[in-house]
């Protein structure tokens, strides 16, 4: 029996290297979250910051210059990064669903929707055929699809990108998964199949009880959505809490200063049309800076933030930041 | 109008009818989302696709059929920066060849070439190493900055930019937004922007244009705009964004748009508007003066105005989340 509230998983300073030609590229840097049973969580970060990487690295789904230098992966009991292969492939796909990016990559185009989805349920449910058809109607249907029958006896080519999309959910749904890993699943689609997307998974949260964890650049698509965010910066996770806590009472600089970069249209002619940018660029993850990791751009670095890499701190129920600015 | 022939000889009509005035040195933006129509536009204007009919002025001289010495003459005033920088640069050119290659196109003297070239990249920030780096070495905000300074390289009036900070993170694109808006009080330019983003739409442009499937169904200033769109579709893409006004009903739009090769009889938009009556499947509304600058293509203003739903199956009420960005408690 699924409860609210109950922790299902836990990341704990998790840290990842890619192995490259040009050297050791570090990915994640310490990594914490905690996820409960029947919340959406964001990721948001920009490029670089590792976002991706924490979602592939959950379900070990890493290519094979990726090693994971520390940490653990604790789902429902269970320490991920370190079960057996045999039982991980149990837990992947069935317990675990991913929701992909590109929906026109993730969708083999040699089959059938009915095919492939019919495949899922096989797999994972045991069920004979027949019976797979029919639960995939189900599942298309609590995807909004108007017309699963047709959208079953299709190749993916013959849907559009809003439509692809909701196969994938569908898919995920399928197997009636406790947690949902959705790597920018709304990016390809325009603003108004979006949203109705959005809206799609909140609902659906609370009809088929799933986590969500959502992967995304955007935080706009995370207010939409979500119940709680973790930004990320160059491979660390710089503050958690609440959407609410972290829209109205943004405290890590970096938070501040992507919240102040969104673009907000203008309330009056007279209102300048420059936006707050963040000097300087992204750091180079083969030669991370000492300290604290966002430093050289930071309005008010320190002495301190030169040389410690900060610790989460907590600076309200709930809400934790990674910056020195803030002892507890 | 412009139109692709496919096999057996259909059409796609993927601008139709479409008239706009831009003023000089303003951003007008245009809006709308995939399929719309907006990137053949922006071609069009530019003749990288040539029109099928209609004709394009700019400073009171009819451009459209202009050919040969008469055309490079005034090809040099106009320019494009296109979508997604890493395609439009050629990969095995350098970034002086890339930025070069409008001069070289115009038989500018081969020995004024590199000090042209040198001035555009500092007029976007990027330093003289550059020259010499291949798109590959750049990253998303660079390559883009490149586009930039390719696309001024001849001191155009004009130019078309087709979502030019899409593919970029938010704190790039701010930094790139601010650049465009430095180098428009610099040089002297106007711009047409094209974008899907409404968030960046609304801060940039002064007036905005938006489209659905080959139609503009709205032009208004941008503030009269965020403030009160007046068409349905303008509606129920400002209803998708955080800052909206709650000077309208917000609503979702159901379903998926039709097929930009079988578009809906009478009014485009007519198959998924909620206040879409017998008129709208029959005939196309005109795009009339409302009021002041504000232009709108619909039958039923009025019923728009008032909120009084038509067809309930396309109407979908807003989900009421918490918090959006910049909204306090």
């Amino acid at each position: 029996m699924k409860s609210d509230g109950a922790e299902l998983l836990r990341v704990a300073d998790l840290s990842l290297d890619y192995i490259s030609p040009q050297g050791i590229v570090h990915a994640l840097n310490g990594v914490s979250l905690s996820l409960r049973r029947s919340q959406l969580f964001g990721v948001v970060g920009e490029s670089g910051s590792g976002k991706s990487t924490l979602a592939y690295a959950l379900i070990r789904l890493l290519p094979r210059n990726a090693v994971i230098r520390s940490g653990e992966v604790i789902f429902d009991g269970m320490s991920l990064l370190t079960v057996p292969e045999g039982k991980l492939k149990d837990i992947r796909g069935k317990r675990i669903s991913m929701v992909f990016q590109d929906p026109m990559t993730s969708l083999n185009p040699l089959f059938k929707v009915k095919d492939q989805i019919g495949r899922v349920l096989e797999l994972h449910r045991g069920v004979n055929k027949k019976e797979a058809t029919r639960l995939a109607t189900d599942f298309l249907k609590a995807v909004e699809l108007p017309d699963p029958e047709q959208v079953l006896d299709s190749y993916p080519f013959q849907l559009s990108g809003g439509m692809q999309q909701r196969v994938m959910i569908a898919m995920a749904l399928s197997t009636q998964p406790d947690l949902i890993i959705a790597d920018e699943p709304t990016s390809a689609v325009d603003a108004t199949i979006q949203v109705q997307i959005l809206e799609l998974l909140s609902r659906l949260r609370h009809e088929h009880q799933f986590s969500m964890l959502f992967i995304t650049h955007s935080l706009e698509v995370v207010s939409a959505v979500c119940d709680s965010v973790g930004v990320m910066y160059a491979g660390s996770m710089v503050e958690t809490g609440s959407v609410s806590d972290i829209f109205s009472s943004p405290r890590h600089p970096y938070t501040q200063a992507l919240l102040a970069a969104i673009p907000k249209s203008r309330k009056s002619a007279s209102e300048p049309k420059r936006l707050q940018s963040i000097s300087g660029t992204p750091p180079d993850l083969l030669s991370l800076p000492p300290g604290c990791k966002f430093n050289p751009r930071c309005p008010y670095a320190f002495e301190n933030c030169r040389t410690e890499d900060p610790a989460f701190r907590q600076v309200g129920p709930g809400h934790e930041v990674a910056c020195h600015l803030y002892k507890s | 109008m412009s139109r692709l022939p496919l096999t057996k000889r259909q059409y796609i009509r993927a601008v139709d009818d479409v008239s706009l005035e831009i003023d000089r040195n303003t951003v007008f933006g245009l809006v709308g989302e995939s399929g719309s129509g907006k990137s053949t536009l922006g071609m069009s204007m530019l003749r990288i696709i040539e029109p099928t009919s209609g004709k394009v002025v700019m400073d009171g001289v009819d451009i459209t059929h202009l050919k040969g010495k008469e055309r490079a003459k005034w090809s040099s005033q106009l320019s494009y920066v296109y979508q997604n920088p890493v395609s439009s640069l050629d990969p095995a050119w350098t970034v002086e060849q890339s930025v070069s290659e409008p001069l070289a196109a115009a038989h500018v003297p081969s020995n004024e070439r590199k000090d042209l070239v040198l001035q555009s990249l500092a007029a976007v920030g990027l330093p003289d190493y550059f020259l010499g780096r291949y798109p590959h070495e750049l990253s998303g905000g660079q390559s883009q900055r490149v586009a930039i300074a390719r696309a001024l390289v001849r001191r155009p009036k004009f130019m078309v930019l087709d979502e030019p900070t899409s593919a970029l993170d938010v704190s790039i694109q701010a930094q790139l937004l601010n650049l465009l808006m430095d180098l428009q009080a610099e040089f002297g330019l106007t711009y047409f922007y094209i974008s899907h983003d409404l968030s960046v739409v609304g801060r940039v442009c002064d007036r905005i244009a938006v489209m659905y499937l080959g139609k503009v169904v709205e032009v208004a200033d941008a503030l009269d705009l965020f403030s009160l769109p007046l068409h349905p579709y303008a509606q129920a893409l400002l209803s998708t964004t955080s800052a909206r006004s709650s000077s309208f009903l917000a609503f979702r739009l159901t379903g998926e748009p039709p097929s930009p090769r079988n578009p809906p009889n009478g009014c485009r938009f007519n198959t998924r508007c909620p206040y879409a009556t017998s008129v709208c499947s029959k005939e196309e509304p005109k795009l009339v003066q409302v009021k002041g600058n504000h232009f709108v293509a619909c039958h039923n203003l009025d019923l728009v105005a008032q909120g009084k739903v038509q067809v309930p199956e396309n109407f979908r009420p807003v989900a009421v989340r918490g918090r959006s960005p910049g909204e306090s408690t």
